[in-house]
């Protein structure tokens, strides 16, 4: 089994104002071959939006990656997990 | 200091009458007195029924809890009433009898009764005899209870109406002080709250009477508990060097411990080396999702549930059934944790988080401080003691 994909979206009041619940549904709703190739967690706040980075804010395998949208979110995931599958 | 609060205790008190048939006014009352270390309660029964009894129990309880408000020696305000409560020429019987007790926040009760049914007191679910001291003051004979109570346990006040229950009609004599003392004890051990047991109690006092109460009747429930503590910890100190000092005193600090804010439970997780777990099944885009942490009861977000949780405050006016579901969301678990305290204190960390300076974000959320003591307000207002520090 490959390793899986770990995707943290940022639950934080900013990242929640800009619509991270829907990045979630994003998750949620993906196909279930490729929703078992990710890991999914939530975090309360990466406190990176206090910088240079603007909300919604993932985190995926370790990378930040910020103005997240569902389009982009899937777009992102669909490659990764085809190119570890 | 915060150690000695948490072994201190309360008296929850809640009450339950029905008038003599075709009264409009109960000729018994119930004053209840609460101050920062002790609950009273006055059970006063008028002689007669009607507006006659209402004005007399009235006054003798008013008196007595007036004098204690006023921080008299319970026995003073004994002596007092007893002074001044006239004695019916005919019957030879006082104008109003009473029963008055107060629980001390040690759990030392000190109970006076005058005339009334003898009080049930209940001990780890077991009705226990308490032999009373007889005191004669002024030619009236007063009998003199002093018992240690703790958390979870009962004392019911009575008038003899509860007793005359049934009397001449479904019982030949009423079901009488030994059936109700075994009865109370039965149903507290069955609920183990005091507003179902005085309410199922009082439901069969109305039935022996057949729905025709031939006297006032009320019955006085105190349940003694611990004192609720709640501490919310919410926003970074102003100073990042201050931020293991501030954690460690929240984790020492007894009763429930609320975190609200992202940043907050960061400075928590990272000097505990706990970490928030977030349940993504409860996910909605209404409020952001709770989290758990060790030692911690609830993890919030923080300004939007802040806020939140003072609307549902507000809105339920000091009535916990009028609060939504607690499950709802960390707003309605924080509300619910609040309204369930009977001491909060507050942490609030004045550190600004430079995102919410954004001018495209509604302008309420960055004024945490503001929300927090708004809130303090409203809890003040329900009769907590509310302490807030800014670090």
């Amino acid at each position: 089994m490959d390793e899986k994909i770990t995707v943290e979206v940022c639950v934080g009041t900013s990242c929640h104002l800009m619509g991270s619940s829907v990045l979630i549904s994003t998750l949620e709703e993906l196909s279930a071959d490729i929703a078992r190739k990710i890991k999914t967690k939530l975090s309360l706040c990466f406190e990176v939006c206090h910088g240079d980075k603007n909300p919604p804010v993932v985190r995926i395998n370790g990378d930040f990656y910020d103005e997240m949208t569902p389009d982009r979110l899937r777009e992102l995931l669909l490659k990764m997990a085809g190119e570890t599958s | 200091m915060s150690e000695r609060i948490a072994d201190r205790l309360k008296a929850d008190v809640y009450f339950k009458q029905w008038n003599k048939i075709g009264e409009e006014l109960c000729g018994d009352t119930v004053k209840v007195v609460k101050n920062h270390s002790s609950c009273s309660v006055v059970l006063s029964d008028g002689l007669g029924s009607g507006v006659k009894a209402n004005i007399l129990s009235t006054l003798t309880a008013e008196i007595i809890s007036t004098m204690l408000k006023e921080g008299a020696p319970l026995f003073d305000t004994v002596e007092t009433v007893i002074k001044t409560l006239p004695i019916d020429e005919e019957r030879k019987i006082a104008y109003s009898t009473f029963t008055i007790i107060q629980v001390h926040d040690n759990g030392q009760a000190y109970l006076v009764n005058y005339d009334n049914p003898s009080p049930v007191i209940i001990k780890n679910l077991v009705a226990s005899e308490q032999e009373p001291e007889e005191k004669t003051m002024l030619g009236r004979r007063l009998l003199i209870y002093h018992f240690q109570l703790g958390a979870d346990d009962f004392v019911y006040l009575m008038s003899d109406g509860v007793l005359y229950a049934g009397l001449g009609k479904l019982l030949n004599l009423g079901w009488g002080h030994e059936h109700a003392r075994s009865y109370l004890e039965k149903i507290t051990r069955k609920h183990k709250k005091v507003k179902p047991v005085v309410d199922n109690v009082m439901d069969l006092v109305y039935s022996y009477y057949g729905g025709e109460c031939g006297d006032d009747a009320t019955l006085v429930g105190i349940q003694v508990k611990k004192i609720q503590k709640v501490v919310i910890f919410t926003g970074p100190p102003l100073d990042p060097r201050d931020d293991e000092k501030v954690v460690k005193k929240f984790m020492k600090m007894k009763g429930t411990r609320v975190i609200c804010g992202g940043t907050t439970s960061n400075i928590v997780s990272r000097i505990t080396g706990n970490t928030v777990e977030i349940d993504i099944q409860k996910v909605n885009s209404d409020l952001p999702p709770v989290g758990k942490m060790k030692d911690v009861d609830l993890v919030t977000e923080g300004v939007l549930t802040l806020t939140r949780t003072f609307e549902y405050l507000k809105k339920c006016g000091g009535d916990e059934e009028l609060l939504p579901p607690k499950n709802l969301n960390g707003a309605s678990q924080l509300a619910h944790i609040l309204m369930d305290a009977d001491e909060c204190h507050f942490i609030v960390g004045r550190r600004l988080n430079p995102f919410y300076q954004n001018p495209n974000l509604p302008s309420s959320i960055s004024i945490r401080k503001n929300m927090v003591e708004r809130i303090v307000e409203l809890l003040k207002q329900m009769g907590k003691r509310v302490g807030i520090e800014y670090v």
